[in-house]
């Protein structure tokens, strides 16, 4: 089954929309899902009336949403999901795809900070940019994203894989400050060019294959590798607190 | 008439052994304070009467037609923003969370555009601290890293570090080491022993390098991080092995520059690790004299420090998302009230020209840029001064304000409690 969602109108105050997954939407019609309730600012209101809804078909699951139109004030859209698949044919606000545990979901423009936030599982594709806190944990959590994949083809802002603990994120473009901040485990590939990769890791892997615009001095060099066809340097740390993580490098500033 | 061991309502360091001379109501001096609490003791420019905006002008009104204003505006918002509270007493906090309650609006104080980064930190790992009587009594050490205290705080060293002689510490000045850590010479490195220059936004990585030094990994470290020369990191690093209680003070100038709430983690790591070597405290520079006070009230009646969303009903927070310049920078909200804080002087230009758009209140003693925008302004009394209450010192050591003269105006808790006995009425509670 698929089901459409066209919103009626451009949000200002951001919609909160956890139920927007398709565990919430398999098996169910047209008028169950318009009468299923969402957050408006301080509102809690019908699905019904803030988006137009279009149902093809009923399964009792893997329900296929199509977001049409601009959801960058929609926020935490399959936040939790465990199966099926989500397009947004646009931007998306925060929170997308947070604590996913299965399923998929395509982003075509850009998604704002915490997309993947803690993430279990499944597969999470940004086709243009991502905000801050890419698959990081929140305030507090021991652990971001513990598995699962997050692709990016555009950049990423700061602190991508935050507190990571397992799983994968791939970024095309460049990233911000301090990716990998706090990790302990999973792997975090940046093509283009960060700052100061890997503050306080434990342990994982970050691979930077584009510049590493300033290298934190507590990082030990452990000789070259040739990773994806690529010599990279590599080295160990974040040595402020004992960690073992590995963190490739390709170019880096002089001493 | 004299009054003693009055507290001072400015900074967070809420000095509380200032001389006040009293005649008819009015102060006609203020002793021992510094010269900003004794400006903002003395008063200055008032708001008279509350004031509603009819075709771009303000016209005074009764506080009753303004408090029915605000309650029809708060009551007609989906996601109003209440925001302020730093300058004002814990009573009026409480009523203020209160009220965001009921109107599912989202709550945030001044330390959002201050030391939120701070306590983000501490929610990661923690705060080796203490009382600033323990520092006044011990500490032979002091580093103030990235704030400007002598300027800021101008009784801080007199009073709490540098100066004092203590039960431990008898010799006063002479028996302290005191280091200023920052970008650039400020007035505080002229009463310094040592001045460390660190490149702008270089915090970070300086920390890290300190870190590795003292886990025995001086190796690594290359021989210049973030503009300060590895000889004088290994140095710094002894001298705070070397110190029988050392406490890092630390502002602005590690909250709010590259990394934030990353460079407050790694500072308290720093000191963390220092602890298996001597005695290491660390303590942010809180600036108002009650922005301890807020963080304290919300986390007692929400279970978060600051930036607290009601929206949904039950309290979140997600500083960056529910915090206030973000809200007002992405346009999200649809009215805000104002209470003793003055955004418009603060924020930058995009938050401030959304709040220019929106219905806004105002609750202030003193007329303010914010109020040039306000659509509705209601003057109060001044906390510590026309009306008591309790507010926290930096140190999160509650004190209790006094007070000195009798207002013309009501406080801030009524005023808020009027506006909440408003909105219940419109809403037909």
């Amino acid at each position: 089954m698929q089901v459409t969602l066209t919103p009626k109108k451009a949000f200002k105050v951001p919609v909160e929309a956890e139920a927007i997954k398709p565990d919430n939407f398999a098996g169910k019609g047209k008028s169950e899902i318009e009468s299923i309730a969402l957050w408006h600012g301080n509102k809690e209101v019908k699905l019904g009336s803030l988006f137009d809804v279009k149902v093809e078909g009923v399964d009792k699951e893997g329900a296929k949403i199509v977001i049409e139109g601009d959801a960058s004030r929609i926020k935490r859209i399959g936040e939790g999901m465990t199966s099926g698949e989500i397009t947004i044919n646009g931007n998306v606000d925060m929170h997308c795809g947070a604590m996913m545990s299965g399923g998929k979901v395509i982003v075509k423009g850009d998604a704002d900070a915490w997309a993947g936030r803690e993430m279990r599982g499944g597969e999470l594709v940004v086709e243009g940019n991502a905000g801050n806190y890419l698959g990081a944990g929140y305030w507090g959590v021991e652990k971001g994203m513990r598995g699962g994949v997050i692709r990016v083809k555009g950049d990423a802002g700061d602190y991508v894989g935050g507190h990571m603990g397992g799983g994968e994120i791939i970024v095309k473009g460049s990233a911000g400050l301090l990716p990998g901040l706090n990790m302990s485990g999973g792997k975090i590939i940046i093509e283009g060019d960060v700052t100061l990769p890997g503050g306080e890791m434990k342990n994982g892997m970050i691979v930077i294959k584009g510049k590493v615009l300033e290298m934190l001095p507590s990082f030990r060099f452990e000789g070259t590798e040739i990773i994806d066809s690529l010599k990279l340097k590599k080295f160990t740390g974040d040595l402020t607190r004992g960690g073992s993580g590995t963190l490739y490098v390709n170019i880096i500033p002089e001493e | 008439m004299t009054i003693t061991d009055v507290l001072c309502p400015f900074c967070g360091a809420l000095c509380d052994d200032v001389v006040v001379e009293v005649e008819n109501n009015k102060i006609v001096e203020v002793k021992e304070a510094c010269e900003m609490g004794v400006s903002k003791m003395m008063g200055h420019e008032r708001i008279t009467t509350p004031m509603i905006r009819e075709s771009g002008e303000l016209k005074e009104t009764t506080y009753e037609d303004a408090v029915d204003k605000t309650a029809e505006i708060l009551v007609n918002s989906i996601r109003p923003l209440i925001y302020g509270w730093s300058s004002t007493t814990c009573e009026a906090h409480k009523k203020g969370i209160e009220l965001a309650e009921e109107m599912g609006a989202v709550i945030d104080n001044t330390a959002s555009v201050c030391h939120g980064p701070s306590i983000l930190a501490i929610q990661n790992v923690g705060l080796p601290s203490c009382t600033l009587g323990q520092i006044k009594n011990r500490a032979d050490l002091i580093i103030y890293w990235g704030s400007n205290q002598a300027e800021a705080h101008p009784r801080h060293m007199s009073r709490y570090t540098s100066f004092p002689r203590g039960f431990f510490s008898e010799e006063g000045r002479k028996g302290k080491k005191v280091v200023v850590v920052d970008v650039r010479k400020t007035t505080t490195v002229e009463v310094a022993d040592e001045f460390i220059q660190v490149a702008p936004g270089e915090d970070y990585p300086v920390l890290s390098a300190l870190r590795a030094i003292l886990a025995g990994e001086e190796d690594i470290v290359p021989s210049c991080v973030g503009g300060v020369s590895k000889e004088r990191l290994i140095e710094l690093v002894e001298k705070m092995k070397d110190a029988r209680f050392g406490v890092i003070f630390f502002g602005l100038g590690l909250t709010h520059t590259r990394g934030r709430h990353n460079n407050v983690v790694n500072a308290i790591s720093l000191v963390r690790e220092l602890n298996a070597h001597t005695k290491f405290v660390i303590m942010p520079m809180r600036g108002h004299y009650n922005v301890t006070g807020f963080n304290q009230v919300c986390t007692w009646e929400t279970g978060f420090p600051f930036a607290v969303d009601f929206s949904r009903g039950q309290p979140w927070y997600n500083p960056g998302e529910t915090s206030a310049v973000d809200i007002l920078n992405r346009k999200e909200c649809d009215s805000a009230l104002i209470v003793a804080s003055d955004p418009a002087a603060h924020f930058p230009r995009k938050s401030v020209e959304h709040l220019a758009k929106i219905p806004l209140i105002q609750i202030d003693p003193y007329p303010n840029p914010t109020m040039e925008l306000a659509d509705v302004v209601i003057p109060s009394a001044i906390a510590g001064v026309e009306v008591e209450g309790t507010a926290y010192r930096m140190d999160k050591v509650p004190i209790r304000l006094r007070k000195v003269i009798e207002p013309n105006h009501l406080s801030d808790e009524e005023i808020l409690g009027r506006i909440l006995d408003k909105v219940r009425e419109r809403r037909g509670e």
